[in-house]
């Protein structure tokens, strides 16, 4: 069966507006709007688990903006129901719609909304856009931190299922983070992590429950009810717990750890601290571009470098990570690669990954096109410079980054 | 007139280090950022002012000395800094300024003097009292160090080598300089290979392999 989308919004134009977006997307989508979503989250907010209205979706669609639901007291928004509706129903992955409506690419965080509890923050236009969709690198406008989400909702229930298993044990160690990392994860990854821990020491001992105690999607006294439900052995109360926990550790995962690029490396990043590992196809600038495609090993790269110097790194939680990914404090203490990469000879192409189009350019422009800009992203790592194709027609934000 | 020819190399190779440099100098220890802005009485460069200091050299207007942190850890020096300066003959040298717990010292990376009958017609480093077109005197200079003589010679005549002479001077190389590239390109692994391929072919000469 294909993948399901409900789109959630307080008036039909709305939900007329983002179905439409979605015509291309290959899923099958159904609105929910007006009094019949004012219903089901009066449902939600009386705690009664899974409503008849909400089963058998994979994802859902919620606009920003659902102050015509009028529950009387403040605006209703997105960010205010989606830990409920993360909680207590079955849906996989959530979409925000309409938080930033003059924001397309964020040039800050490289994340997209950074406050927002949702999976994913977007604006109703970028529902078609083939990226969240689809493998693609035709150019257009696809954020490198989309996720293609008919894969990211799949990964979701699996996360859910590993934290389900997991929660009494340490998220260091059941990801399987090397000794290394730790010196790379930022201060702030750390704090994220657990906000009582020091950054010198105690960030290996912080178990899924540890980290569903600070979760930010629940009301503190929703938390303290499901946890006292769950050591009971409640099990709606527990895949409430899983189910949160892993939409956060999730969104950690991409939002402190993987945007750094420090701690775990993706393919593209990876190839531009280290192209070699290409081997004699790093002359080709479409060799690049074919492998940050790739889904399985050796990725396009050179099949000797990478069994004997890239898998031995490789993330082994595939269904944590957008990609795949290697522990990069790993790799850059590999002598023999960095070796091979500062003797190697032959031409390479001078390409700069293009965050904003998920593809590698020539830094140069040959005049057919306008050059990637350097940007300097507000983030605590290492590697904040990066690059964008900065297509016209769309709102990079804020500007006073572009260097 | 301005050394326009310099422009691709100062916003190339000398921008992403500068910034690495003033990104640095935020997270130094108070006491140091104290120590040398009150012994050296200069402006000292921001993130947000490293670009128009960087690329003063061949800009139109006369430029403010501000000096740029360098990012460097080198033994017996509290911190370094440089500033590149248009030379009388129209191409960038650089003056770096290096502080220990007891004093301070300056050099001059210069191109070579242009002209037959020059003596310093190579490029060369010098130590100096003064920097930034003598505009400004080092604080507790001794009157008595010579800022001609010597002049020693530095491989290569092109802004390229002069700069990539100064940071061999404060970071060394081998291992340590390939750390530099990492850190100022990690974007660019092309520019990585290619000015690590530079300073080699600088240095060949005096190598000991």
């Amino acid at each position: 069966m294909g993948t399901r989308i409900l789109i959630c919004d307080d008036r039909k134009e709305g939900c007329d507006e983002a179905e439409s977006q979605l015509e291309g997307s290959g899923c099958e989508v159904e609105p929910l709007f007006g009094e019949g979503l004012r219903r089901v989250l009066d449902k939600l907010f009386e705690r009664k688990a899974n409503p008849d209205e909400l089963v058998g979706f994979d994802i859902a669609v919620v606009d920003n903006n659902l102050a015509e639901l009028d529950f009387g007291g403040a605006r209703l928004t997105a960010e205010a129901v989606i830990g409920h509706l993360r909680a207590f129903t079955r849906i996989d992955y959530f979409v925000s719609l309409n938080k930033n409506p003059n924001v397309d690419f964020d040039l800050r965080h490289l994340h997209g909304d950074h406050e927002s509890v949702a999976d994913l923050a977007l604006n109703t236009q970028h529902l078609s856009r083939r990226r969240l969709w689809e493998e693609c690198g035709d150019g257009q406008f696809a954020p490198w931190y989309w996720p293609q989400l008919p894969k990211a909702a799949a990964k979701r229930s699996k996360q859910v299922d590993f934290v389900r298993d997991n929660l009494s044990a340490s998220i260091w160690e059941a990801l399987g983070f090397p000794p290394s990392a730790m010196d790379y994860l930022s201060r702030r990854a750390k704090g994220a992590l657990n906000p009582k821990v020091d950054a010198d020491g105690g960030i290996e001992a912080v178990t899924f429950w540890d980290f569903f105690e600070n979760s930010r999607s629940l009301p503190p006294k929703m938390r303290n009810d499901l946890k006292h439900s769950a050591l009971k052995d409640d099990r709606p109360a527990m895949e409430a717990i899983s189910r949160v926990t892993a939409a956060e550790l999730d969104r950690w995962l991409r939002k402190e750890v993987l945007v750094l690029q420090d701690v775990l490396i993706d393919l593209p990043h990876l190839l531009s601290r280290m192209p070699i590992v290409l081997g004699s196809a790093v002359c080709e600038l479409s060799s690049w571009n074919a492998a940050i495609t790739q889904t399985n090993p050796p990725y396009g790269l050179d099949s000797e470098l990478f069994d004997r110097h890239v898998k031995p790194t490789e993330f082994q939680h595939g269904d944590w990570a957008p990609s795949p990914c290697f522990w990069w404090p790993e790799v850059r203490k590999d002598d023999v690669l960095r070796d091979r990469f500062f003797k190697s000879e032959g031409n390479w192409p001078d390409a700069v990954f293009c965050e904003d189009v998920s593809k590698f350019l020539l830094a140069e422009s040959s005049g057919d096109g306008p050059e990637p800009r350097e940007f300097e992203a507000d983030i605590e790592g290492s590697w904040p410079r990066r690059y964008v194709a900065m297509k016209a027609d769309l709102n990079f934000s804020p500007r006073s980054r572009i260097v | 007139m301005a050394s326009l020819n310099d422009g691709k190399e100062l916003k190339e190779l000398v921008l992403p280090y500068a910034r690495w440099g003033a990104d640095r100098w935020r997270e130094q220890p108070k006491e140091i950022r104290e120590q040398a802005e009150e012994t050296l009485d200069v402006e000292i460069a921001s993130p947000e002012l490293v670009t128009k200091t960087v690329m003063s050299p061949i800009g139109s207007t006369q430029p403010i000395l501000r000096l740029i942190p360098m990012p460097c850890d080198a033994r017996d020096v509290t911190c370094s800094f440089f500033a590149p300066v248009l030379s009388h003959n129209s191409r960038t040298s650089f003056h770096l300024v290096v502080l220990a717990e007891k004093g301070q010292l300056a050099f001059r990376i210069e191109p070579g003097d242009v002209g037959s009958g020059w003596t310093h017609r190579y490029d060369h480093v010098q130590l100096c009292k003064s920097i930034g077109h003598r505009s400004y005197t080092l604080p507790n200079a001794p009157e008595w160090l010579p800022d001609s003589y010597p002049a020693f010679p530095v491989p290569g005549e092109s802004i390229v080598s002069r700069f990539l002479a100064m940071i061999v001077a404060m970071h060394g190389f081998a291992d340590s300089l390939k750390a530099v590239f990492e850190m100022i390109f990690p974007s660019r692994p092309t520019l990585r290979r290619k000015y690590s391929e530079i300073t080699e072919d600088l240095l060949k000469p005096v190598l000991d392999v």
